[in-house]
């Protein structure tokens, strides 16, 4: 194993933590979504300088915020002492991110979703008029592509030849109330996604090294935006949150929280 | 009004390069000399104008200023949590540009009929709202839109608007066409032409100030106050329900004032426009063309006039 694998394996580890102890302490949901969608934003900030400027990161799946606050937290791009105040009274770190923490620490305030690929390509489109080289990545869920408005902005970054965005669809396989995959006919996705004019792959969104190996072999590719259909579970991590829709509403006990931590830690 | 918006686009787009139009698969031919000289600062987003506003944020989060085209009630009315959330909130400056506005798509119908996209803009704080009579306005709010550090929504006309006023517009949101004593006419938008007639036709005409309600938001109410509190009655006039347009807005303004006069909508139609016509039918299907204004004004008055 490389070094900045185990370096981010760690990573994840100590976010994985953080993100359930808010949720326990502010009785705060989305839990599932945030240990499925962690070790993709992980290796977004670890691997590329994510400053907002050069490359931009826009969370698309707003309800993650809580696990792009632990990465930014473990970053130090934001204090403990910030981390602390989510979902409290007057936070500007609410379950869903604020404007307010525009510039350097969050790069477009989501929520609803459908917004977050048209929002990246006017960025990396940006890039291109300009003839600089950042990157605008993006991560989306996979309910998140029921709404249209994802392939209006599909189209178009095609057309525009957008290399140099990089959707990240974390595929855990659920949705609100039920299976991704029988709400809507969602799949075959990485060949519908290639014939939408996409550079598309697949990888097991948890295998830091293959996600990195996989976002290298796709930078290569010029002409085309990227797509990374990231295979992901549901409350990775803990044995009982695994693949289990509650926690897609419910919080954490303070036992379920320490059964949890040593899970991970282990 | 279209052609004069592309010309005076052009010029802009020459001292500034950061200016792009963006365009819903609109304006066939209209931005044929931006599209030779500057490639770069047009770029149609097809038929998809949800992305086409969020893909402008996104231009503007770097400093771009995308104006967005095309007909007002597509631009306005599948677009309103992307104009909210990605302009609006995330305070992300693009201009909307809503050409055909109120009626002028009189043959096409209520779907291309916007009479709801100035109470639907209203409604989301920091947008600016311009409405245009003719090109001379158009002209003035290009330049408000481009200075303003808001998003801006322009509601501007189809073609051969002609230039009737003579007085220019400034920053006062209502701009004096024709002065009277007792009744303020105001209209917004190319209807202006309607308001000239009525008061030719309405006796005595000199008691009749038509004003042009060209900016629509933001509106200071003392500005709106200071210019009304002379009059008797004041009567709105727009291609828009009432109830959420310029008779909404003044409305507002007048409820909370010292102010007494009453206020009345020409046209107070709930419904939808069941035939399509020429713009002076589908004015005369909505209640605002001329015989009906005429008509309207001349019966609140004289009522009221009686009830005294």
């Amino acid at each position: 194993m490389l070094p900045i694998t185990k370096k981010l394996i760690n990573f994840s580890k100590k976010c994985r933590i953080d993100i359930i102890h808010q949720s326990m302490l502010k009785k705060s949901g989305h839990l599932g979504g945030c240990l499925s969608a962690i070790d993709l934003i992980n290796v977004v900030y670890n691997k590329f300088n994510i400053d907002n400027k050069k490359n931009t990161f826009t969370l698309s799946k707003g309800h993650c915020a809580l696990a792009l606050y632990a990465v930014l937290k473990n970053k130090k791009i934001i204090s403990n002492k910030e981390f602390q105040t989510y979902a409290t009274d007057k936070t500007l770190f609410g379950e869903h991110p604020s404007p307010s923490l525009k510039e350097n620490k969050i790069n477009f305030a989501s929520g609803s979703l459908g917004h977050g690929i048209g929002y990246a390509s006017g960025v990396a489109y940006s890039n291109k008029l300009k003839k600089v080289s950042g990157k605008s990545f993006v991560l989306i869920g996979d309910g998140e592509l029921n709404e249209g408005s994802c392939w209006e902005s599909i189209m178009l970054a095609a057309k525009l030849k957008l290399d140099n965005l990089y959707v990240f669809i974390d595929y855990n396989k659920w949705q609100a109330t039920g299976r991704s995959n029988q709400i809507l006919e969602l799949e075959p996705l990485k060949e519908k996604l290639k014939s939408f004019g996409w550079a598309s792959a697949e990888v097991n969104g948890h295998d830091i090294e293959k996600v990195i190996k996989t976002i290298k072999v796709l930078e290569k590719k010029s002409g085309k935006p990227k797509i990374i259909i990231a295979h992901t579970i549901k409350g990775k991590g803990v044995s009982f949150m695994e693949d289990d829709n509650n926690w897609h509403y419910r919080s954490p006990t303070n036992l379920e929280f320490e059964q949890a931590k040593i899970e991970i830690l282990s | 009004m279209r052609n004069k918006f592309a010309e005076i686009i052009y010029d802009k787009i020459k001292k500034n390069e950061k200016i792009i139009i963006l365009s819903g698969d609109i304006g066939n031919n209209l931005f044929n000399k931006i599209k030779k000289d500057f490639p770069n600062n047009f770029l149609n987003c097809g038929i998809a104008e949800q992305n086409m506003i969020t893909f402008a944020t996104g231009l503007s989060s770097q400093g771009f200023i995308p104006i967005c085209y095309t007909i007002s009630t597509f631009l306005i009315y599948k677009t309103f949590e992307q104009i909210r959330n990605n302009a609006a909130y995330n305070n992300n400056k693009i201009i909307l540009v809503g050409t055909g506005s109120g009626l002028s798509y009189s043959q096409l119908g209520t779907t291309h009929y916007s009479l709801e996209d100035i109470g639907i803009i209203n409604n989301i704080p920091f947008i600016n709202i311009f409405s245009s009579a003719d090109s001379n306005d158009l002209k003035k709010h290009i330049d408000f839109s481009l200075r303003s550090k808001n998003s801006s929504y322009m509601r501007i006309g189809k073609k051969n608007e002609p230039i009737i006023k003579k007085s220019l517009i400034n920053r006062n949101p209502l701009n004096l066409v024709s002065k009277g004593k007792d009744i303020a006419l105001i209209c917004t938008g190319p209807i202006i032409d309607v308001a000239i007639k009525i008061k030719d036709s309405v006796y005595p005409k000199k008691n009749i100030s038509i004003y042009n309600f060209h900016r629509l938001k933001p509106v200071s109410n003392k500005q709106i106050e200071d210019k009304l509190k002379k009059y008797k009655y004041i009567f709105t006039l727009e291609e828009h329900y009432p109830n959420t347009g310029i008779f909404s807005i003044l409305s507002n303004i007048i409820a909370q004032s010292e102010n007494k006069s009453k206020i009345i909508p020409i046209n107070n139609n709930k419904d939808f426009i069941k035939f399509v016509g020429t713009r002076n039918s589908v004015r005369n299907e909505f209640g605002i063309n001329v015989s009906k204004a005429k008509a309207k004004i001349e019966k609140e008055t004289k009522n009221r006039n009686r009830s005294r």
